[in-house]
């Protein structure tokens, strides 16, 4: 089974910045990307209820569309129990303290990074999972 | 015969003898009965009666005293008759001089004594109030004779007192408190106003003024319903004492002043109301100040909404392309990049630069219309301004042959802030176009009007919107409802933005596949 790197975000340019920084660092696993919110859960939903992973990074944004990430972490709470090999981020444009501090309150959240996505920031997770 | 004869006369003049004898004995029987009937009527009656002397040499002695001299003085008739001073020496110090005054100038006018004055009795200690009332004469050798009666009057003076004590401390309270007494007589539809109502109304309160009629008359048109029909329910419902309401006064010159009135009903014994009392006061000073607090308040809160929304905006909306420039300026550089990845990420970062330059001009539209809430109102005519946006949009609206329906008829002005109404329009239009639905798009807009506000309404048959989803953000800035229609998201942000701005009131209902109705509720500014 391969790891999976994953990205719910509305913004193709953000998602297209992620997927180049990502490979760049080398993190382990296939990339797959979301701009519908809606859709990521499908997604996520299958790929919980399959265990088809071995481990899995989300980094999920707040401000969508449709459903926003708060709104996505309300769905997955239902159906989400606590796996240590499903790593849910949060990567936000925003700088606002009220996110972060959201973020931080959030049990399924593990850490909440402001874009631009970096290296540094990916080595850091890459130590913390691996 | 003869003998007879002599008998009778004898007889005749026997009786003429005795009832001549006895004619001076029924004088005598009859001055007794006079004089007893005097004393009896003087010593029974209330209050003291005396005579009073003052000789030609200006000596005071008293002649005469009834019994209830003593009851009234506490000195005895046998001591005042050998000592006028007892009694004198009994007068109140304060009154003394003002006494001695009048009894000085009855010495020597002889004219009508009339006095009050105050009597100290040492052996109980109390004090009363006496009033004197005399003819005095003058005799001819030269002295004045005095008859007079004292009476005691210290209930009434007390009472008088009392009255006059009270009636000053209202007098002074009201025009401390600058409150304005009334009191209505329903039965007569008398009303009485304190001299202060001609201070708050500034006019004089002449004859015909003085009903209800005149003061409902000067009641704020948009005040006089509320207060009569409390007044009303108050005078009707017999349980029922106080009365309290807050309304303006249109003053004769036109200015208006604020009141708080305060009445007492008074009902008869079978729970009729007869009359009401009350108290009005003028509180525009503070009313003033508490609507101009208000302003500010609004104000304030109303930019410090402003600054959240762009605290908001700045750390999601202006940072989101920022945080891209910033990703993709430093991944272009690397050289291990491919040209079609290169290529891509020149066009995305010219396409983020557009973004946040779109971001800004939305910031400076927000901000522009948060400042115009201080521009001039002028006077709107729906249909024109409907006009306006209808030719600004008429290429988009003629491509998707969406039907109009308006009946502005019953409100076809309003008083507002003109870009305010075309923005409203403009965005509801414009969202109308973006998310029609099937073949036969219909917006219709209509307006109406009450005393107090004026109501417009927008309605589709659009798409819809899933506003158990969607409601709580439904206004928020950015918010976009449907995932293949592209919608900017300020539309209904700005809308929103304006109504708060206005304290208008905005709402909405839509369902999914069947369209969206928007009501707004205008204050109607004269």
């Amino acid at each position: 089974m391969n790891n999976l790197n994953l990205i719910i975000d509305d913004d193709p340019i953000n998602n297209t910045f992620c997927k180049f920084i990502i490979t760049k660092v080398g993190l382990e696993g296939n990339f797959q990307s979301f701009t519908n919110p809606e859709e990521g859960l499908q997604f996520v939903t299958t790929l919980l209820s399959e265990k088809s992973y071995s481990k899995v990074i989300l980094f999920l944004d707040i401000n969508m569309p449709v459903m926003n990430g708060w709104d996505f972490l309300k769905e997955l709470e239902k159906i989400y129990k606590n796996d240590p090999e499903f790593n849910i981020y949060i990567l936000s444009s925003s700088i606002s303290e009220q996110d972060k501090s959201q973020a931080d309150a959030n049990k399924l959240v593990r850490n909440f990074i402001s874009k631009p996505l970096s290296a540094p920031i990916l080595e850091k997770i890459k130590n913390e999972i691996y | 015969m003869h003998l007879i004869k002599f008998y009778l006369y004898f007889i005749q003049l026997l009786f003429t003898e005795i009832m001549e004898s006895l004619k001076p004995l029924k004088a005598v029987k009859q001055n007794q009965d006079a004089a007893y009937l005097l004393k009896h009527i003087s010593d029974s009656s209330p209050g003291a009666i005396y005579q009073f002397k003052i000789d030609k040499d200006k000596n005071y002695s008293f002649i005469y005293a009834s019994a209830g001299f003593e009851k009234l003085t506490g000195i005895s008739k046998e001591l005042i008759l050998q000592d006028y001073t007892l009694l004198f020496q009994r007068f109140n110090q304060d009154d003394l001089p003002g006494l001695l005054e009048s009894i000085r100038i009855v010495s020597e006018t002889a004219s009508q004594w009339d006095y009050k004055f105050r009597l100290e009795n040492p052996d109980t200690g109390k004090t009363i109030w006496i009033k004197g009332t005399s003819n005095p004469e003058l005799q001819s050798d030269g002295s004045i004779l005095w008859d007079g009666i004292l009476m005691d009057v210290s209930d009434i003076e007390e009472l008088q007192e009392k009255y006059f004590d009270s009636n000053k401390r209202y007098e002074y309270a009201t025009k401390a408190t600058n409150d304005v007494i009334w009191d209505w007589d329903l039965i007569s539809d008398k009303l009485f106003w304190s001299e202060g109502f001609e201070v708050v109304l500034g006019c004089k309160l002449t004859e015909d003024k003085l009903n209800l009629h005149f003061w409902e008359k000067c009641i704020h048109p948009e005040d006089i319903e509320r207060v009569s029909e409390s007044i009303q329910s108050a005078i009707l419902n017999d349980s029922e004492t106080r009365w309290e309401e807050n309304y303006r006064l249109v003053k004769p010159d036109g200015s208006i002043a604020y009141i708080n009135d305060r009445g007492y009903v008074i009902h008869n014994k079978y729970g009729r109301a007869i009359r009401m009392v009350g108290a009005m006061k003028d509180i525009t000073d503070i009313q003033l100040v508490a609507l101009e607090r208000q302003k500010l308040m609004d104000n304030l809160t109303r930019r410090n909404e402003t600054l959240e929304q762009f605290t908001y905006i700045v750390s999601h909306n202006l940072r989101a392309p920022v945080a891209n420039l910033l990703g993709l300026s430093e991944a272009i550089t690397d050289a291990t990049l491919d040209t079609d990845t290169k290529n891509l990420m020149t066009y995305q970062l010219g396409d983020s630069a557009t973004k946040l330059d779109s971001v800004l001009k939305d910031l400076k539209i927000i901000l522009n219309t948060n400042k115009e809430v201080n521009f001039k109102k002028d006077n709107i005519d729906f249909q024109e301004e409907f006009g306006k946006v209808y030719s600004k949009m008429k290429e988009q609206i003629e491509n998707e042959n969406i039907e109009f329906i308006t009946d502005f008829k019953k409100a076809p002005n309003i008083k507002i802030v003109p870009n305010y109404l075309h923005i409203i329009l403009l965005n509801l239009i414009s969202n109308g176009i973006k998310f029609k639905r099937g073949e036969n798009p219909l917006i219709k807009l209509t307006t109406w009007k009450d005393n107090k506000y004026i109501y417009f309404e927008y309605k589709d048959n659009g798409i819809g919107v899933d506003l158990e989803k969607h409601g709580s953000k439904f206004y928020n800035l950015y918010h976009t409802f449907h995932p293949h229609i592209k919608g900017k998201g300020t539309g209904v942000f700005l809308i929103k933005t304006i109504m708060n701005n206005i304290n208008g009131e905005i709402a909405v209902s839509s369902k999914v596949n069947e369209g969206t109705k928007f009501f707004f509720k205008f204050n109607n500014v004269l």
